[in-house]
């Protein structure tokens, strides 16, 4: 219905691509993926009323991919289902598991949702086949705004439980036996959006599955799992990680699509030697500010908070010297309080609100309605991510575009100039490391706490049985006759949570008035430091503060608007050491690191023009993790020696610039997510090293995933070395600096002799 | 063997088993009832003074908490356990379990030695709870029953006694003193209710749970001792507490405010009778004798006793400054059912005035109350204009 009211006569939204086209720049890439017709499967053999429910709801064939994955769940097989967005991947799951409570009354199912919105929607549709159904099937969603007076029912009469992993973890798990008899008839377990479990909170919840199992296997069910995943390279990979079982991988996507635009829009080139482009964000806030006058309704993504900001702030200025209603376009990030987001979200679902402004907070299902266009202010940092964020634009009929603004990194360069990366098989694999020994610990306390371990016992997969004897050693079990009790007096699954290394955040609040503090925000604790250091420049609803105080005991940053012409972005000093090594094939290696940082000196970049119009000092105390790093040490056979100091370290900065950039397109993760750091001394192996660390504690698989994709990674690094068009070095290859430092050559000599080395 | 004993049922009480290994000062005179599980054993004359109050009128307290489940032979319950945070892993190592045996309380505390031994201990738990026994708990209901059930279904028993009768007492006490104590705790009522003073032995509840796992690993009971005791008071507190409830509830205790409140509890249980009688009693107390008017005066207007119900509103009126909503009562009373409408008239207008005193109080609800009270006298005054002009 709101569909109907938004879409605008097709040309519209093709004019505005001739426009973009006929923009200084290139359109890199310019794909138009006709309209598809179905492809369908058979259904296997159900319930008659199931059959007649889903002829109601206008199914009459499943999808090919809906047909082989019902298959394979009703044959009790765990299977991954790969679909791009909108192909009615609900279906896969809600069929086997109407079909087996319609078999069986007394048959369960769990739904994991990574958020709770997503869940919300869900709902709706699975009430909408229930009712059709005309079955007692009862069906609730279980998380922290179900009523307590609720709750009871739920846990007895709910045939499929709805509920995120953080309360699996907190709610239901550790009061099991409240729920005795879901888990005595556990038939099936959805893992919705699977390949958003990967990193910390992927690691953490193949520790839930465990504990799930465990508790699983005590009352005698072995529950089935429907996983579904957008595009990676390693679906079966993952999913087989988290679950630590054998499953069925589906990806022949039979759903139909109408026409749809992708466009790769490359800002023009302002200085070929120095391969310096026009701004990305001048361009995003152009192409979004032009869609939005010819009221093409549009989601801008991009990458950071900071830039949500001075997005929102461009284009409203645009739009307001056009005579147009400013208050159209809406930004919306984390940080944001919760009132103000739902706000946002009825104004996008009621076309009262045009565009919108956002980080990948939008990027999960959230009901926003459909949108026309979507453009991306850069890479989004996956390919899983930037195909989501594109389908956010047309989810429903009619033709729609993405635009994908590519910015000066590398990555984003590289995948402009070599699209295949893009459009074809997706690089990206998503990785868990189940045993980093910080989650590991604090789930076996969770699991002990839940059924007490016998010695020898298994983990999932993982032996614990020093983890068992730490764990008494620290009093918090006891052992008798061979099994470990929980002794102490807490609830361990309180003690932690799963989105984070730390559950911490930084409030930022507002002291311009002494007698009412406000609260402005709030920025997680790593990157408090970075964000909110003294005198930094913070951002919030297109208004500067300026950070008066940090102060890490309290929590919170003290702040004070300010009118700021400028931005700043701290530098990290950095010092790398490792600790133990876990596996070496020359000259590569990779075990654990202790990594310290010290966020040192902040620059002051103009907003209007991007210059740097000046620095301060920060004076914050060094912090360390320890955590898992892959390195590279250089061979002595790169008659490396002969080199100038300036040339060493300038080859060891380019190459760990372009890793930095393109290492994320294999590992799926955020830039972020990874530290790389070139070493031109390094004191433990008295040779120049280049790092690449996990940037959690413990680490999470990036690490060791870097070590076995190293060829792929110097590649790649090569390819997106001499596909920049700069000629001595640019902030898209080898950094800011490159031009000033000739350091394009001498990191191209170093790469071309590495790469000559037997891998 | 364990054939044998699942065929032909657990090994006879008091038979001997062999003390476990290492394990030193556990409290003497107690037995073994199966291996890792040691239960002690005492006996309390009910005729011994507890605090202020006594046991003496246990047997009676019975029948008198019968609607509130307390009919059953009594089992008092309570349970010393490894924490406070619920869930999973928190057991309990040590259950007091009181019974009525004729002129004594026998109270048999049963002792976990080691949580690899809790399925011996659930047994003799189940085995000391008479049949057809109602347990008597305070927050039983929320903490030691589900606890039970908890490590029933860990231990593959199935659910711990179920359909049991069960008596909270946490609810009565809260009903009867949640206004006049800081807390309804068991030992805040101990103290202030039933003016025991505990030993300097016993030790504070927190305690507990570090002097049990401190006991697992040194094999040294001594420290459990003020457990022991802890344990055995909480369960003569329990039958204190029944039997002071059972006499509040006879109406043999008629201080005001508990009567008031009393007279609550039965009238929540539709004994009307009884709660009229409390209430009436209640009229005694000048702390009281307020409330206790609007409740008489409103059980009245349900009976549609409306001379009463207006009586005692009067009443009230002088025991407790005149509150708006006795007003409306009165004006409502005297117009629709006893056609006084001058009477209504004057209480509409004190209403009235009553409602403009308080205006600052009310903020934003002062306007629409004030229209309702201004229609109400405008439409009494019409009625009375008119009855004059009939009357002519």
């Amino acid at each position: 219905m709101i569909g109907t009211v938004l879409r605008k006569p097709r040309k519209k939204i093709e004019e505005l691509l001739k426009w973009i086209e006929s923009r200084p720049g290139e359109v890199a890439v310019w794909r138009t993926f006709p309209p598809q017709p179905p492809t369908f499967g058979t259904w296997p053999a159900l319930d008659a009323r199931l059959m007649n429910a889903l002829a109601l709801r206008g199914i009459q064939r499943p999808y090919v991919h809906q047909a082989e994955a019902i298959d394979a769940a009703l044959r009790g097989k765990s299977v991954v289902v790969v679909t791009p967005t909108a192909s009615g991947k609900t279906l896969c799951y809600n069929v086997p598991v109407v079909q087996s409570i319609l078999e069986n009354p007394a048959s369960r199912a769990l739904y994991l949702f990574p958020t709770k919105a997503l869940s919300q929607d869900q709902l709706a549709e699975l009430y909408a086949l229930l009712e059709a159904v005309e079955a007692d099937i009862a069906c609730f969603t279980y998380d922290g705004d179900t009523a307590p007076s609720a709750r009871t029912k739920v846990r007895t009469a709910g045939h499929i439980v709805i509920t995120n992993p953080d309360m699996l973890h907190t709610g239901i798990l550790p009061h099991h036996t409240k729920w005795v008899k879901l888990f005595e008839n556990l038939r099936y377990v959805v893992l919705d959006e699977m390949h958003g479990y990967r990193g910390v909170f992927g690691s953490h919840l193949a520790n839930v599955i465990r504990r799930l199992k465990r508790i699983c296997a005590f009352y005698g069910s072995s529950p089935t799992f429907i996983c579904s995943s957008a595009t990676i390279s390693n679906p079966r990979e993952l999913a087989e990680a988290l679950l630590e079982e054998p499953v069925e991988l589906v990806t022949r996507n039979g759903a139909p699509r109408d026409e749809k635009h992708i466009l790769i829009q490359n800002p023009p080139l302002v200085n070929r030697s120095m391969g310096i482009r026009g701004s990305s964000l001048d361009e995003t806030a152009a192409i979004a500010t032009e869609a939005l006058a010819n009221n093409i309704s549009t989601i801008v993504f991009t990458r950071s908070r900071t830039n949500v900001e001075l997005l929102l702030h461009r284009i409203r200025t645009s739009l307001k010297a056009r005579s147009l209603p400013e208050n159209q376009v809406a930004g919306y990030r984390g940080g944001y309080l919760p009132n103000e987001r739902r706000a946002i979200e009825k104004g996008l679902r009621s076309g009262q609100l045009r565009g919108v402004v956002s980080t990948n907070a939008l990027e999960l299902g959230i009901d926003i309605g459909s949108l026309e266009l979507a453009v991306l202010h850069g890479y989004p940092g996956s390919i899983a991510s930037a195909w989501q964020q594109m389908g956010r634009a047309g989810r429903r009929q009619g033709t729609s575009a993405a635009v994908l603004v590519a910015s000066s990194f590398a990555l984003d360069q590289f995948l402009a100039s070599q699209p295949s990366y893009f459009f074809g098989a997706s690089p990206e694999r998503a990785r868990v490391n189940p045993d980093n020994l910080y989650i590991l610990v604090n789930h076996v306390k969770c699991a002990a706490f839940e059924l007490p371990f016998r010695e020898k016992d298994l983990f999932g997969k993982a032996e614990v049985s020093e983890i068992l004897e730490y764990l008494e050693e620290q009093r918090v079990l006891h052992r008798a006759e061979g099994r470990y009790h929980w002794q102490a007096d807490s609830f361990p699954a309180e003690g932690f949570s799963l989105r984070s290394a730390t559950s911490e955040n930084v409030v930022i609040l507002d002291v311009s008035d002494p007698a009412r503090h406000t609260v402005v925000g709030e920025v997680d604790r790593p990157s408090a430091p970075m964000l909110v250091h003294p005198e930094a420049i913070y951002f919030h609803g297109a208004k500067a503060y300026q950070v008066l105080e940090l102060d890490f005991k309290g929590m919170r940053a003290l702040v004070k608007p300010v009118e700021a012409e400028y931005y700043t972005d701290a530098d990290l000093a950095v010092r790398l050491e490792v600790l133990d090594e876990f596996d070496h094939a020359e000259p590569w290696g990779w075990g654990e690191v202790l990594f310290a940082s010290r966020p040192t000196v902040y620059k002051k970049i103009r907003l209007s023009t991007q210059e740097n119009v000046g620095y301060g000092h920060i004076h914050l105390d060094e912090e360390q993790m320890h955590t898992t790093g892959a390195w590279l040490t250089l061979p002595d056979s790169l008659s490396w020696e002969s080199w100038e100091p300036d040339r060493k370290s300038s080859a060891l900065a380019g190459l760990a610039h372009l890793l930095r950039a393109t290492a994320p397109l294999f590992l799926m993760c955020d830039r972020g997510d990874l530290q790389v750091h070139g070493m031109v001394r390094d004191p433990h192996f008295e040779r120049p090293t280049l790092y690449l660390a996990d940037n959690f504690p413990g680490g999470v698989g990036l690490a060791e995933a870097a070590f076995t994709l190293r060829k792929a990674l110097l590649d790649s690094a090569w390819e997106a070395l001499v596909s920049c068009p700069c000629e001595k070095g640019c902030p898209a290859c080898v950094g800011a600096l490159g031009s000033q430092i000739g350091s394009k050559e001498a990191t191209r000599a170093l790469l071309s002799s590495l790469r000559g080395l037997p891998a | 063997m364990s054939r044998l004993r699942r065929m032909m049922g657990p090994p006879a009480e008091g038979r001997e088993t062999p003390k476990p290994e290492g394990v030193s000062n556990l409290p003497e005179g107690g037995t073994w009832a199966a291996p890792g599980v040691y239960v002690l054993e005492t006996s309390h004359p009910l005729e011994e003074p507890y605090g202020a109050a006594s046991l003496a009128g246990l047997p009676l307290a019975a029948e008198r908490l019968s609607p509130w489940g307390g009919a059953n032979p009594p089992c008092f319950l309570d349970l010393e356990t490894t924490g406070l945070a619920g869930g999973t892993g928190t057991y309990a190592f040590l259950a007091g379990i009181g019974t009525l045996e004729g002129p004594f309380l026998a109270v048999r505390q049963v002792f976990l030695l080691s949580p690899s031994r809790e399925t011996e201990w659930l047994e003799t738990v189940d085995r000391l709870i008479p049949r057809r026994a109602g347990f008597v708990t305070y927050n039983g209901r929320r903490f030691d029953l589900p606890l039970l059930q908890t490590r029933a279904i860990l231990a593959r028993r199935g659910p711990f006694r179920p359909g049991s009768a069960h008596l909270d007492l946490l609810g009565i006490a809260r009903s009867l003193w949640r206004c006049s104590l800081p807390s309804c705790r068991l030992g805040e009522v101990e103290r202030s209710i039933l003016k025991v003073q505990r030993e300097a032995e016993d030790v504070p509840g927190w305690q507990i749970p570090s002097l049990y796992a401190e006991f697992l690993r040194t094999k040294d009971a001594a420290p459990l001792a003020g457990v022991f005791l802890h344990n055995r008071l909480d369960i003569l507190s329990l039958a204190a507490l029944k039997t002071h409830l059972g006499r509040i509830l006879a109406g043999e205790i008629d201080r005001g405010q508990e009567c008031l409140l009393a007279g609550d509890l039965w009238a929540a249980r539709g004994e009307w009778e009884k709660a009229v009688k409390f209430w009436t009693n209640a009229l005694e107390g000048s702390e009281s004798r307020g409330e206790a008017l609007l409740r008489l005066a409103s059980r009245a207007k349900a009976e549609r006793r409306w001379e009463t119900a207006v009586e005692l509103w009067e009443q009230s009126r002088e025991a407790c400054r005149s509150s708006l909503s006795v007003l409306e009562e009165l004006a409502k009373a005297y117009e629709h059912r006893l056609n006084r409408l001058e009477d209504a008239l004057s209480r509409a207008e004190e209403g009235l005035r009553h409602l403009d005193s308080r205006r600052g109080l009310k903020g934003v609800a002062w306007l629409p109350e004030r229209q309702a009270w201004l229609h109400r006298i405008a439409r009494l005054k019409k009625k009375i204009d008119a009855q004059k002009v009939n009357f002519r």
